[in-house]
C-alpha cells in the first residue's frame, strides 16, 4: 500500500503512477489552484474532497490535461507528460469523467460506448458501416453491464435519467482502457442502490487501476478510500487514512464552517 | 425510459438501431427526379432549361460538400465558394491556353477535373488548417476573410480578364468523347454528382463519420477518449474543398466562361441558403436546396430584376418559419445518419 | 518621404474609418454574441442617406446627421425584426438572418435610388490642403476624418468606462442574466447597443463618402476587414480593435501605394495598376494568416482552450 507524504505526492515506482507537483492556476486574478502536489497509483482510491469552489475540478483538469496549467508538473511513471494535450494523456491512459455527464447528444448509449473504444484512431473505414462491429459490441456490452447499466442500450442518450447518464460516463471512461481513472463525482445524483452498486464496482475496479475520486458523499469516502486528501481554496488542508483525517481537527473545522456534507 | 425485457433481450442481441430507411428513400429519389428532368423539361417544352438544370447539379454538388462540413461537422464556413473559384479557374485556365497549344492533357477532363479537386483539396489543406486554430465566430470570420482573398486574388489575373473575366473556347474533352452537346454534359456532371452523394452518404456512417458528428456536438469529450479531433475536421474541410473544387471546374465548362464571380463571397452564402432551404444534415438537402434556388430564379427573373431582394425575404422567413428546410420536413425523425 | 508620410496619414484616415465600422461590431458581437454580417449595410446605408440628402440640399452637415442618425434606426428597427428573434439560436441562424439583411440592403438600395452610383461632395469648409510638415501638403478632409476616428475612440472610451450603460455593456459582456437580475431592461439595452453601433457605421459611411463610391455593396468589402481586425485584434476588446484597426489601415494603405510598383518590375506594366490593386486588397489577409500561426486568439483575446 502507499504511504502518503503530507503533501500527498506518491513515491514513484508502485505500478502506473500519475503524479502532479506544483500545480498553479489562475483565473485572472483568481488563484484557484496554489503549487499542489498530488499522485495517485494503480492499487489505490485515492478521494479528493473539499468545499464547493476549492479547486477540485480545475485540478483534476490539470492532471487529466484539459487545462495548461501556469505552474508545475504532471509526471506518469517517471516520465515528464506537463506538455502533453488531452487526447495524448488519454492515449498514455489518464483519462477522466466530467461532473456534469456529457456524453455525444447524437448517439445511442450503445454507440456512445462504441465510439469511445474505436477511439484513439477510429480512421475513415469508408466501407463498413460503424457499429456493427461484433467484437467491439461483445466489449460494449460487457462494459454497461460492469457498471450495472439496466436499461435498453438502444436508447438514445438523450432519453436517459440522471443515473443511468453517470453510470454510461463510467462505462465511457473503462473504455478508454486507462491505467489511471480521474472520476469527477461521478456519484452525485444517484440513488441509494445505485450508489452502492457503483462503490463496489470501483472496489473491484481498484487492484487494476490508480483511481483519483472527486466525491462530495462521505460515507462513500470514508468506506472507499485508501487515502484522503483535502482541498480548500487552491489548497492541500490535510492528507492522510480515512481515519486520519476523519480526526483531523482542521478538516473537521472546515466541514463545520462550510456545513457542507 | 425503455429498459430490458429479459426474454426479448437475446432477440435484441446488443441493441443494434435499425437504420431508418426514409432518408434513402428520398436522397433515391431526389436524384431520380433530377436524372430524368431533361427528357422531363423537354418533353415540357421547357427545353431551354438545360443550362439552368445542369447548374443545379453542379452547384447541388458544392452544396451537398458543404452540409458534410456544416451539418455534420458543424464547422460554418463562409469560404465555400472560395474553392470553388479555385477549381474553375484550375481548368478555366488550362482551357484557355489550349489555343497556345499546352499539350493534349490541357483539355482532357481525366486530367484537368482530378486537378482541379486536386488544387481545392491542397489550399484546403492550407487554409483550413489554419481556419482551424479557431473556433465558433472567429472560424466563420475566418473563412469568410480567406474567402475575400482569394477572390482578390483572381481578380489580379489580368491575363484572364481580370475582374471582367474571359470567354472560353470550348469544353473540357472526356476521353474521345466530346462535352459540347449540353445534354451529354449534364449526363456526366449528374454521374459525378451520384458519386459524391453516395461517397458522402457512405462517410458519414462510417467511423470518420461518427467522429466528425461526435466532436460537431461534444468535441471535449470527443478529445476525452483520446482523438485529435482537429485532425479529422481537417480531412472533413479537404474533402469538401476538393467536391467544391470539382464543380468550380464543371461550372466553368457549363458556362464557357472564367470570372472571378463565381468565387464571390455572396456564393458562399448563396450555397448556406441552399443548405439549409433542401435541409441542414441530410446531404440530398444541397441538391434539392440548389434546385429550389436556381428554378425559382429562373422563374423570377421574367418578372422582377430585384431576385435578390425577395431571396433576402424568403430567407429570413424560412429561418423563423420552416428552418428545417424542405428534406428536414420530409424525413421528420427519420434523419440521415 | 513625402510620399511615405502622406502615405502613412492616408493609412490613419482608413485605420480610423476601419475603427468606426469594427468598434460598433465587437461591440455588439461581445455583449450578444451575435454576429452580424449586415453591420457592412449599415455604412452603405448612412452613405446612400447622406448622398440622397447632400443632393437635395447640398448641406455636408445636414447629410451627416441624417446619415448618422438613419442609420441608427436602421440597425434598432434591424435588431427588433431580424436579430431579436434569433438570440438564443445557433450561429449558422446568425450568419444566415443577417446574410439575408445583406442581401436585402444591397438590393434594396438599388431600388430605392436606381443602380448608378451617387456622389457626395467634401463640405467646402474642409475643402483644400495644409502643410503638416513643411513642403507637405495634406487634404484637410482627410485629416478631419482622422480627428473624427479619435474622436470617437475618446466617446467610446467614455461611454464604456464611465457611464453606467457602458457599465451594464462590460457587465453583460461576462454575464448576461446577471444584468436581468438586476433590473436592467436587457431588450432595450441590446437595441440601444446595437443603435450605437450602427450609428457609428453610418457616420463612418457618410464620412467615407466623398472619396468611395457609393454603390451598392460598397459596406461589404469594409465589413470583412472588419472581420479581420477582430480576429487580429480579439473579439469583444475596444482596445485590440483600436489597434488592429491601425495595423490594417496602414498595412493597406502602404500595400497599395508600393505593390503595383513592384509588379510593374515584374510584369507588363500597363496591367500592372490593376493587379497590384487586387493583390495590395488581398495581401491584407496575410496579415490575419500570421495573427492565426502565432497568437490564434487575437492580441488582446482570451487564450482558447486546449
Amino acid at each position: 500500500m502507499s504511504s502518503g507524504t503530507s503533501n500527498g505526492a506518491v513515491e514513484a515506482g508502485m505500478g502506473p503512477t500519475l503524479t502532479g507537483r506544483g500545480l498553479d492556476k489562475h483565473f485572472g486574478s483568481l488563484h484557484v489552484t496554489r503549487s499542489i502536489d498530488i499522485g495517485v497509483s494503480s492499487g489505490e482510491i485515492h478521494a479528493l474532497i473539499g468545499p464547493n469552489g476549492a479547486g477540485k475540478t480545475t485540478l483534476l483538469a490539470q492532471l487529466s490535461g484539459e487545462l495548461a496549467s501556469d505552474g508545475g508538473t504532471v509526471h506518469l511513471n517517471g516520465d515528464d507528460i506537463t506538455d502533453v494535450d488531452l487526447p495524448g494523456r488519454v492515449q498514455l491512459g489518464v483519462c477522466r469523467s466530467f461532473q456534469t455527464s456529457s456524453p455525444f447528444p447524437d448517439f445511442t448509449v450503445r454507440e456512445n460506448v462504441l465510439l469511445a473504444l474505436m477511439a484513439p484512431d477510429p480512421g475513415i473505414g469508408l466501407f463498413t458501416r460503424a457499429g456493427v462491429d461484433r467484437r467491439r459490441n461483445e466489449f460494449a456490452a460487457q462494459l454497461l453491464e460492469q457498471v450495472g447499466f439496466r436499461a435498453d442500450p438502444s436508447t438514445p442518450v438523450t432519453e436517459l435519467d440522471h443515473g443511468a447518464t453517470r453510470q454510461l460516463e463510467v462505462a465511457m471512461v473503462l473504455a478508454s482502457t486507462p491505467s489511471i481513472l480521474l472520476l469527477d463525482e461521478p456519484m452525485a445524483g444517484l440513488a441509494p442502490g445505485e450508489v452502492e452498486g457503483m462503490s463496489a464496482l470501483f472496489s473491484r475496479l481498484r487492484d487494476d487501476y490508480g483511481i483519483l475520486l472527486v466525491e462530495h458523499d462521505m460515507d462513500v469516502v470514508f468506506s472507499l478510500a485508501d487515502r484522503v486528501t483535502v482541498l480548500s481554496d487552491g489548497e492541500i488542508v490535510a492528507t492522510g487514512a480515512p481515519a486520519e483525517i476523519r480526526a483531523d481537527q482542521r478538516v473537521q473545522a472546515l466541514y463545520l464552517r462550510e456545513s457542507d456534507v | 425510459m425503455r429498459t430490458v425485457d429479459p426474454d426479448t433481450s437475446s432477440a435484441r442481441a446488443h441493441g443494434v438501431r435499425r437504420a431508418s430507411t426514409r432518408p434513402l428513400i428520398l436522397t433515391a429519389a431526389v436524384l431520380a427526379l433530377v436524372g430524368l428532368s431533361p427528357p422531363i423539361a423537354d418533353s415540357l417544352g421547357m427545353g431551354y432549361l438545360q443550362g439552368s438544370l445542369t447548374r443545379v447539379v453542379i452547384l447541388g454538388m458544392a452544396a451537398v460538400a458543404l452540409d458534410f462540413i456544416v451539418g455534420y461537422g458543424g464547422l460554418i464556413s463562409l469560404g465555400h465558394a472560395l474553392f470553388v473559384g479555385l477549381g474553375s479557374y484550375t481548368a478555366g485556365i488550362l482551357i484557355y491556353n489550349l489555343s497556345q497549344g499546352w499539350g493534349p492533357g490541357a483539355d482532357q477532363a481525366l486530367v484537368v477535373w482530378p486537378l482541379a479537386a486536386g488544387v481545392g483539396a491542397l489550399m484546403g489543406w492550407g487554409l483550413g488548417a489554419l481556419a482551424l486554430r479557431t473556433r465558433g465566430v472567429y472560424f466563420i470570420m475566418v473563412t469568410l476573410a480567406f474567402n475575400q482573398m482569394m477572390f482578390f486574388l483572381l481578380n489580379s489575373l489580368e491575363a484572364y480578364g481580370g475582374d471582367d473575366g474571359v470567354r472560353l473556347p470550348s469544353r473540357n474533352r472526356l476521353g474521345p468523347l466530346s462535352l459540347d452537346d449540353d445534354v451529354v454534359f449534364f449526363y456526366v456532371c449528374f454521374a459525378l454528382l451520384v458519386l459524391v452523394v453516395v461517397g458522402f452518404n457512405l462517410l458519414i456512417r462510417s467511423r470518420f463519420g461518427w467522429v466528425i458528428r461526435g466532436a460537431r456536438d461534444n468535441d471535449r469529450r470527443m478529445r476525452a477518449i483520446g482523438v485529435r479531433t482537429r485532425r479529422y475536421q481537417l480531412i472533413a474541410f479537404v474533402l469538401a474543398a476538393a467536391v467544391a473544387a470539382l464543380a468550380g471546374a464543371l461550372a466553368v465548362n457549363e458556362s464557357q466562361f472564367l470570372s472571378p464571380g463565381i468565387s464571390h463571397w455572396t456564393v458562399s452564402g448563396e450555397l448556406l441558403v441552399m443548405v439549409l432551404v433542401g435541409g441542414l444534415g441530410s446531404l440530398i438537402g444541397g441538391v434539392i436546396g440548389a434546385g429550389v434556388l436556381l428554378v425559382l430564379e429562373e422563374l423570377a427573373i421574367d418578372f422582377t430584376s430585384d431576385w435578390q431582394f425577395y431571396v433576402g425575404v424568403g430567407l429570413i422567413l424560412v429561418l423563423l418559419v420552416a428552418r428545417r428546410g424542405v428534406a428536414g420536413v420530409i424525413l421528420g425523425r427519420h434523419r440521415n445518419v | 518621404m513625402d510620399l511615405f508620410l502622406e502615405q502613412a496619414l492616408n493609412g490613419l484616415q482608413s485605420g480610423f474609418t476601419l475603427f468606426m465600422i469594427a468598434a460598433g461590431l465587437t461591440l455588439i458581437f461581445g455583449m450578444m454574441g451575435v454576429l452580424n454580417l449586415a453591420h457592412g449595410s449599415l455604412f452603405m446605408v448612412g452613405a446612400y442617406l447622406a448622398a440622397d440628402v447632400g443632393s437635395r440640399t447640398g448641406s455636408f452637415e445636414l447629410a451627416l446627421l441624417v446619415g448618422t442618425v438613419g442609420a441608427a434606426v436602421t440597425g434598432a428597427v434591424m435588431e427588433v425584426l431580424v436579430i431579436r428573434p434569433l438570440y438564443r439560436r445557433d450561429h449558422l441562424d446568425q450568419v444566415l438572418a443577417t446574410f439575408a439583411v445583406v442581401l436585402i440592403a444591397n438590393q434594396g438600395v438599388q431600388m430605392v435610388w436606381g443602380r448608378r452610383p451617387r456622389t457626395i461632395s467634401r463640405p467646402e469648409w474642409l475643402e483644400g490642403s495644409v502643410a503638416v510638415l513643411p513642403g507637405v501638403q495634406y487634404p484637410i478632409y482627410r485629416l478631419a476624418i482622422i480627428l473624427a476616428g479619435v474622436f470617437a475612440l475618446i466617446v467610446l472610451w467614455f461611454l464604456i468606462e464611465r457611464t453606467k450603460i457602458g457599465m451594464w455593456i462590460r457587465a453583460g459582456n461576462t454575464n448576461r442574466e446577471l444584468l436581468g437580475a438586476l433590473g436592467v431592461n436587457i431588450s432595450l439595452l441590446f437595441t440601444l447597443v446595437f443603435g450605437i453601433g450602427a450609428a457609428l457605421a453610418g457616420f463612418a459611411g457618410v464620412v467615407a463618402a466623398p472619396y468611395l463610391t457609393v454603390e451598392s455593396g460598397m459596406g461589404d468589402n469594409f465589413l470583412i476587414l472588419s472581420f479581420v481586425v477582430i480576429v487580429i485584434g480579439g473579439i469583444g476588446s475596444i482596445k485590440g480593435a483600436f489597434i488592429a484597426s491601425l495595423i490594417v489601415g496602414l498595412a493597406q494603405t502602404y500595400s497599395h501605394t508600393y505593390l503595383p510598383g513592384v509588379v510593374g518590375n515584374l510584369t507588363d506594366p500597363s496591367a500592372a495598376a490593376a493587379i497590384g490593386s487586387s493583390l495590395a486588397s488581398a495581401s491584407i489577409y496575410l496579415v490575419m494568416v500570421i495573427v492565426l500561426l502565432v497568437r490564434p486568439q487575437g492580441l488582446y483575446g482570451a487564450k482558447l482552450a486546449g
